[in-house]
């Protein structure tokens, strides 16, 4: 039997990521966000501080403890470290990077730093810090900001190792958007603390830790195909940490995609899969999560 | 007899369309505000642009109703390379991330239900009145700038943003000297099943970019959210006293109280033992941007010549007085006519 016009589609694989992946893939207590304007949030109540992922785009806004969320870095977020030594604090220049943007892409998630919650007089100079404390990862991490004349400003890279001196001071109040750059693909989870002086009291205080989980995906991975001894054979590279599901359809343009099976998880190796029940003619496609 | 002519103003400041005079004037100074912000009303079908106070849960601020201070700390110096201009010139900037002391100013389509209107809506610089130019941008991760308006080639439908129904962005608004301006918006949504945009009105929000010149101060305390000409403008007499702003400006008087205070008068000088004629008018020292200029002539309508013998500068704490003396003596006329002319030099 012959199979015919089989496609690739990589592209679509980003897109569709946020439309009804977000809750299929990941465990029931963890919810994968794509996509929209998201803020780490930094809040201090009765007490306690109050570390979040916070959801703007929601209605109403959804709010999430940072372990129940998986934070994805879509293929769009793939780019090079252009040239000169401006961005050299990210890599050699030509290398890849990954990038969720301080200006919003639609198609990434748009990552802020919110300390809106934080009254006016509550600390000490109306300042909180935000510490990062370990990160674990198959590379490197650096949160960063371009100014309007485009001058990068580093607030964090684990490039030269973490140490106590990795926190960046925000004001109380304030929502901002940064760059959160990666140098290569897979989970990174990065644990942060927040920390301040209360001016009531003068009490220092810090928060308990809180671990962001974010998964870096990589570029789109080309979906080859071929016949193999039992029908056709789909095959791709895989991230570690990285989960991978197959669709299909029957035309191009119109009807749902149908799973085939279930998510695969990406081991750093290539991936592959004979889909069952294939039909004379169809159209596949990777999603990526 | 001698008599009194106080002639010429230039008005730099106009403003045109919804203008309207409210007693209220907000000033965002270092808030996070949506200059820009589009908002929907259901019960009259219009859509407008409001300032929406994000420091203060959102406070809807109508145009007319606030003005954003860009502070001299919003003052850079450009590197080499940018399109913005030459290298070494200033540009004052209102950036897109926090600034400490700076407003925070943002364009949002946030009060804009997602699924009511197409996607995205559209927001375009239309007009601007200024000493200098307008450009919004944003910078890239790279470093990348993404020109989104820019007044220097002119203003056309380029001169654009489109933030998507529901969401809220943050851009650099430059400016390219100090100067109060009026940057005129107007934003284009699609309500959803319909095949037309619905428009808001032309609506402009105003700017205090540090220092201001001298007469923009005058303007900006003594109406500072106000952009009807017939008020503001250097020509204008809000105050119907006779007196134009430019005079008050140049006397050191209050425009809204109608009072025909600080007038030149006319009196007599001896130099050596030869009376003159002589103008006697009070300026304010903090008009540094105006000309006074006397002319003395035989007719009121005479050209006459320029008056440059000062008698006397006479301090009075916040106003002084000037004595300048006629240069034909009194006993060489049977009748003289003065004027004084200010005018208000440009940027």
């Amino acid at each position: 039997m012959t199979k015919s016009l089989l496609s690739t589609m990589p592209a679509p694989a980003a897109i569709c990521l946020a439309a009804f992946l977000g809750a299929a893939l990941q465990a029931p207590s963890q919810v994968a966000l794509s996509r929209g304007h998201t803020d780490f949030g930094i809040g201090y109540e009765d007490g306690n501080w109050h570390l979040h992922i916070g959801r703007h785009q929601d209605l109403p806004p959804a709010e999430y403890a940072p372990d129940e969320v998986v934070l994805l870095v879509g293929p769009a977020a793939g780019t090079l470290i252009p040239p000169g030594q401006a961005f050299g604090f990210l890599g050699e220049p030509g290398a890849p990077a990954y990038i969720l943007p301080q200006v919003e892409n639609p198609a990434l998630l748009f990552l802020g730093l919110d300390t809106e919650e934080l009254p006016a007089g509550m600390f000490t100079n109306n300042q909180v810090r935000l510490t990062l404390k370990s990160i674990a990862g198959p590379g490197h991490f650096a949160l960063y900001e371009v100014s309007a004349l485009g001058f990068p400003a580093v607030l964090l890279n684990s490039r030269d190792g973490v140490s106590p001196a990795d926190g960046v001071v925000l004001a109380t109040g304030e929502h901002r958007h940064v760059n959160w750059a990666f140098s290569a693909p897979g989970i990174y989870e990065l644990v942060f603390d927040a920390s301040g002086t209360l001016a009531a009291t003068g009490q220092f205080t810090t928060s308990e830790p809180a671990t962001c989980t974010l998964k870096v995906l990589g570029e789109a991975p080309k979906l080859h195909l071929s016949s193999g001894p039992t029908g056709l054979l789909l095959k791709w590279p895989s991230v570690l940490g990285v989960n991978y599901i197959v669709q299909h359809r029957e035309d191009m343009t119109r009807g749902d995609w149908i799973n085939h099976g279930d998510p695969l998880h990406g081991t750093g190796s290539e991936l592959s899969i004979t889909p069952a029940n294939a039909q004379q003619s169809g159209f596949f496609r990777l999603l990526l999560e | 007899m001698i008599k009194i002519l106080g002639l010429l103003a230039a008005a730099h400041l106009t403003c045109v369309g919804i203008c309207r005079l409210h007693a209220q004037c907000h000033l965002f100074t270092e808030e996070h505000v949506d200059v820009l912000a589009a908002v929907w009303n259901d019960d009259t079908q219009t859509l407008s642009l409001v300032a929406s106070d994000d420091t203060h849960g959102g406070i809807l601020y109508a145009s007319n109703q606030c003005v954003v201070v860009a502070s001299e700390g919003a003052q850079f110096t450009l590197p080499g390379g940018t399109p913005f201009g030459n290298e070494g010139d200033p540009i004052w900037i209102l950036p897109q991330s926090p600034y400490p002391g700076l407003p925070y100013v943002g364009i949002s389509a946030e009060r804009l239900t997602p699924g009511t209107f197409n996607d995205p809506i559209s927001i375009r610089l239309t007009r601007i009145e200024g000493p200098g130019h307008f450009i919004l941008w944003q910078s890239s991760s790279f470093g990348i700038f993404d020109i989104k308006m820019d007044s220097r080639d002119g203003i056309d439908a380029n001169d654009q943003v489109t933030p998507a129904v529901g969401g809220h962005e943050h851009h650099n608004w430059g400016f390219t000297t100090n100067g109060v301006y009026r940057l005129y918006f107007q934003a284009a949504a699609m309500r959803a099943g319909q095949s037309t945009n619905t428009l808001s009105p032309e609506t402009p929000f105003t700017f205090h970019v540090l220092p201001l010149r001298p007469f923009e101060h005058w303007v900006a305390t003594n109406w500072p959210c106000v952009c009807a000409t017939n008020i503001i403008a250097a020509g204008a007499d809000p105050d119907a006293d006779g007196l134009i702003n430019i005079m008050e400006y140049a006397f050191g008087n209050n425009p809204h109280q109608t009072l025909l205070s600080n007038l030149p008068n006319v009196t007599f000088v001896s130099v050596n033992g030869t009376n003159y004629g002589a103008l006697r008018y009070v300026r304010s020292p903090d008009a540094t941007d105006l000309a006074f200029e006397v002319r003395g002539s035989d007719s009121p309508g005479g050209a006459g010549e320029p008056l440059t013998n000062i008698a006397s500068v006479i301090s009075n704490g916040t106003t002084e007085t000037v004595t300048l003396r006629d240069s034909t003596p009194q006993a060489a006329a049977t009748k003289r006519f003065f004027q004084l002319r200010v005018q208000l030099n440009p940027p």
